[in-house]
């Protein structure tokens, strides 16, 4: 076998989906926009969310909520409700927890 | 210092952090078997108990919230709650799917102190605690002692979320208020040999004298007899895989087929890979069952008894294929197959049958030895059983996706995907 050509080094320099999206591997998940709530925000139904559960959640993040037994998409702004986070439709103050962080949005186009 | 560490009701609390509307609700997964196969803390403390029948349950307890078991989801988490003790340190033992061993013995801050306190050591456990808590939504029960059967004891008096520190200082307290029989690796037959010579805690048995112990009982008890006092016998990791029950292998696949060939592919792709796992771990089968799953969630299972217990896919192929023949029906769309090896023994301790059938058997471990070692250098698939061919062409060409994946997503991406989002 001899040395490796300049364009087979380059070939090697590609980049990995899962190391540019994921941070902490252990507290990553996905889930799947089911509706158009956070359309304003550019997330769209059918959209996939890449999730962190290990960051925590500064002002403007998209965060995954827990509202009435379910998973809600929501924008954290930590000057409404202390720490809940807020989205017109949810009632500040109903039992929400902050469970992650949505860190990116895979969208096919075709 | 070892730590024990214990998932929760695992597997009813994998569902929970998969679904918020479990969350604090009595949950038994077990569906698919029609029988309740775990149960959340809630579901047990109504009196649920492993292998209720599932119309049972409905009827007395409607409240109940039965699911279907997602092992793919319990082995993610699983994974994930290892590598998290895993930052800590290196030296860890995956006893079971939701229990393992971890070794802190070089960790500085687990050095008991000069009185014997471990206090020390308390912030990083309850880092880990809150690691996992935090990242996976689950919780878990810790203790930390100088041995094995002592770290599993601390962590088994306080449950759930508990974090139980032992120093040598508090052994004798823990282990008078700790009955022998759930003293672990303890059984029934034991218990009553242990109360017929007046030992009721693992106090009364952790006081006898060495020689008191060997005159009574064998190896295992004397090993116990050590551990509770302190000296550690077995290491962590010396007995990997040792509680393992089962070797579970099941996958899905899309688009849902009714081609009995390939189905049956599907299902050898399985047997193989739950064999090289065996082989990983040392183990042989003595019973395995086999399943296929309808595009309506219908299972149609059944299982048979090895005259050898093997780890070799040829014979369990051979054995599947028969009751596959009886499983599959022409007039279904399935879509999943899956193989569970069970009734597990060393394989070093199998037994030879009478007639040497094992010789062939044995030189075929050779073979597989060295076909697991090509498939670690150069990929998995490099070489297979030939039965597996078409599941393993139809994954090359890119069309299996992993369970975890929403339909429509053909990409096998490391992320497992836990639900939709409103």
């Amino acid at each position: 076998m001899g040395f490796r050509t300049q364009a087979e080094e380059d070939a090697l320099e590609t980049m990995s989906l899962d190391e540019y999206l994921i941070e902490n591997k252990e507290a990553t998940f996905m889930m799947r926009a089911s509706g158009d709530s956070m359309r304003g925000e550019g997330i769209f139904r059918g959209d996939l969310l890449i999730v962190d559960r290990s960051r925590s959640p500064h002002d403007g993040n998209i965060v995954i909520a827990v509202h009435d037994g379910a998973f809600r998409m929501a924008r954290f702004d930590s000057r409404i409700g202390g720490a809940g986070p807020v989205r017109a439709d949810l009632a500040v103050g109903s039992e929400l927890s902050i469970e992650a962080v949505v860190t990116a949005v895979i969208r096919k186009l075709v | 210092m070892i730590m024990h560490l214990d998932g929760d009701s695992f597997f009813a609390s994998v569902e929970a952090a998969k679904d918020p509307s479990l969350r604090g609700k009595p949950v038994v997964t077990g569906f698919e078997r029609g029988i309740a196969t775990a149960m959340s803390k809630e579901a047990k403390s109504l009196g649920i108990t492993r292998a209720m029948p599932v119309f049972r349950i409905r009827k007395e307890f409607p409240q109940v919230r039965i699911v279907e078991s997602d092992y793919d989801a319990y082995a993610v988490f699983s994974r994930r709650m290892f590598d998290i003790v895993r930052r800590y340190t290196d030296v860890v033992e995956e006893y079971s799917i939701d229990e393992c061993f971890a070794d802190f013995s070089d960790i500085p801050e687990f050095a008991p102190a000069a009185d014997g306190s471990l206090e020390s050591a308390r912030p990083i456990l309850e880092k880990i605690k809150k690691d996992i808590a935090r990242e996976l939504g689950i919780s878990v029960s810790l203790g930390l002692a100088s041995t094995r059967v002592l770290a599993k004891t601390a962590s088994k008096s306080q449950k759930p979320n508990g974090l139980t520190i032992l120093p040598m200082a508090d052994v004798e307290k823990l282990l008078d208020r700790t009955p022998i029989g759930s003293v672990w690796g303890i059984g029934s037959a034991t218990t009553i040999s242990f109360r017929k010579l007046g030992i009721n805690t693992a106090l009364d048995f952790a006081r006898k004298s060495a020689d008191w112990v060997r005159e009574h009982f064998s190896k295992l008890q004397i090993e116990m007899w050590y551990e509770l006092n302190g000296t550690s016998i077995n290491r962590v990791g010396e007995h990997a895989g040792q509680a393992q029950k089962s070797i579970m292998k099941t996958r899905s696949f899309h688009p849902h087929s009714s081609d009995e060939g390939y189905i049956f592919s599907e299902l050898s792709k399985n047997i193989e890979g739950a064999c090289h796992r065996a082989r990983g771990m040392g183990l042989c089968a003595r019973e395995f069952s086999v399943f296929i799953k309808t595009k309506e969630f219908w299972y149609k299972r059944d299982s048979v008894r090895l005259q050898l217990a093997t780890d070799d896919p040829f014979i369990i192929i051979a054995e599947a294929k028969k009751l596959f023949g009886k499983l599959f029906d022409p007039g279904h769309v399935y879509r999943a197959s899956g193989v569970t090896l069970c009734n597990l023994v060393p394989a070093s301790g199998r037994q030879e049958d009478l007639f040497g059938a094992a010789g062939a058997d044995r030189s075929r471990g050779e073979a597989f030895k060295a076909v697991d070692q090509l498939n670690k250098k150069y990929g998995r698939d490099l070489i297979h059983v030939a039965s597996s061919l078409r599941a393993i062409q139809k994954e090359e060409r890119g069309e299996k996706s992993l369970s975890f994946l929403p339909p429509g997503v053909r990409r096998r991406l490391s992320v497992p995907f836990i639900g939709d989002v409103l």
